[in-house]
């Protein structure tokens, strides 16, 4: 891997949506959020929670 | 609180609506803030020409905010001329109405900052001059231009009705902003100040008074049960209706799905970049309360 630097699945989306703030063709990796066959209408909100060490996420169901 | 900060010249100008994130480095980390916090733009003044001409004033963003928690109260402590890592400008924006449509623009709370953007803008749009805006604020009985403008804030109490007189930086955008104020009907929850009710009780009231006739766009931003009711009231009367919504967010670009709400046809839109403003429709604002 010329670049050991990946993002981690999450807050990187699928990568176009930081498209405008970063070039993502120079990350080592990107990790997507889950992707599925069929469309997950997900969870409600609130899905976010912020700690002191992270940020925690409901999990996609 | 007023943050006032200047604008890259290379950037295009925040639309009424648009929002941007601040990183608050200016916590304390044992504070265990991580991430950027959003706020509304509440104006911006263009790039002025001085009398000097070599010389010439920045444009500048404005937003205001209350003090909520360790973000704000340390941003409120920053003192001017200090650095601020933004990233601007996010979101979608309220749509200008149909030319022979009147407005109506419903605040509450701090969520009166878009609002005065959307008015100021507005007036402008409609090559009103600055020192006329309280012209198309008149009493809508004595009103019949196509370009009238009702706004109607709603605050808790006296207290958080806010006063733009000592606003930091250039004076002219607190001076609009003391126009807009002057010249709203407000409304407050325990009748201290102006109309004895909510922003809604307001719309109803003069609705029954015959003060609001067919035809009008509503635009709001406030707390979620306010948009809750704004958007029924809309529905009732068969108002076109674009209202703005806070949720929590993480990234503000789109990209964490984190600040979503639920969606009228199903499934989910995302606040911060399917909106923060949206068609009253289109979010299933009960669900969300």
């Amino acid at each position: 891997m010329a670049n050991p630097v990946g993002v981690a699945s999450g807050i990187f989306g699928y990568g176009e949506e930081y498209e405008e703030l970063v070039n993502i063709d120079e990350l080592g990796a990107l990790y997507t959020k889950t992707v599925t066959l069929e469309p997950r209408e997900g969870n409600p909100a609130p899905r976010l929670v912020e700690t002191p060490m992270g940020l925690k996420f409901h999990r996609s169901s | 609180m007023h943050l006032a900060f200047e604008w890259p010249k290379d950037l295009q100008p925040p639309l009424p609506g648009q929002f941007f994130t601040f990183l608050p480095s200016m916590v304390e980390s044992s504070a265990g803030i991580i991430l950027r916090r959003p706020l509304a733009f509440a104006g911006f003044e263009p790039k002025k020409n001085t009398a000097n001409s070599s010389a010439s004033l920045s444009a500048i963003a404005h937003s205001i905010y209350q003090i909520r928690g360790p973000c704000t109260k340390a941003l409120a402590l920053q003192q001017a001329g200090s650095y601020i890592d933004i990233i601007a400008s996010l979101g979608n924006s309220f749509p200008y109405p149909d030319r022979e449509e009147k407005v109506i623009i419903a605040g509450g709370g701090i969520g009166i900052g878009p609002m005065l953007f959307l008015a100021a803008s507005l007036a402008e749009n409609i090559a009103i001059p600055e020192d006329h805006i309280e012209n198309i604020l008149k009493p809508l009985e004595s009103s019949r231009s196509s370009k009238e403008m009702k706004l109607i804030f709603g605050f808790r109490s006296m207290p958080l009705v806010p006063s733009f007189k000592e606003a930091t930086g250039n004076n002219s955008i607190a001076k609009t902003w003391e126009r807009l104020l002057s010249g709203a009907f407000i409304a407050t929850d325990d009748g201290s100040k102006g109309f004895h009710g909510t922003v809604l009780d307001a719309l109803e009231f003069l609705k029954k008074t015959d003060k609001l006739a067919r035809f009008w766009h509503v635009y709001g931003c406030g707390p979620e049960a306010m948009i809750a009711k704004l958007a029924a009231f809309a529905k009732r009367n068969s108002f076109p209706a674009h209202l703005s919504a806070e949720q929590w967010m993480a990234c503000g670009i789109g990209a964490c799905q984190g600040c979503v709400l639920p969606a009228r046809t199903g499934g989910y839109l995302r606040v911060c970049s399917d909106g923060p403003v949206f068609e009253a429709n289109a979010i299933d604002w009960e669900a969300c309360l």
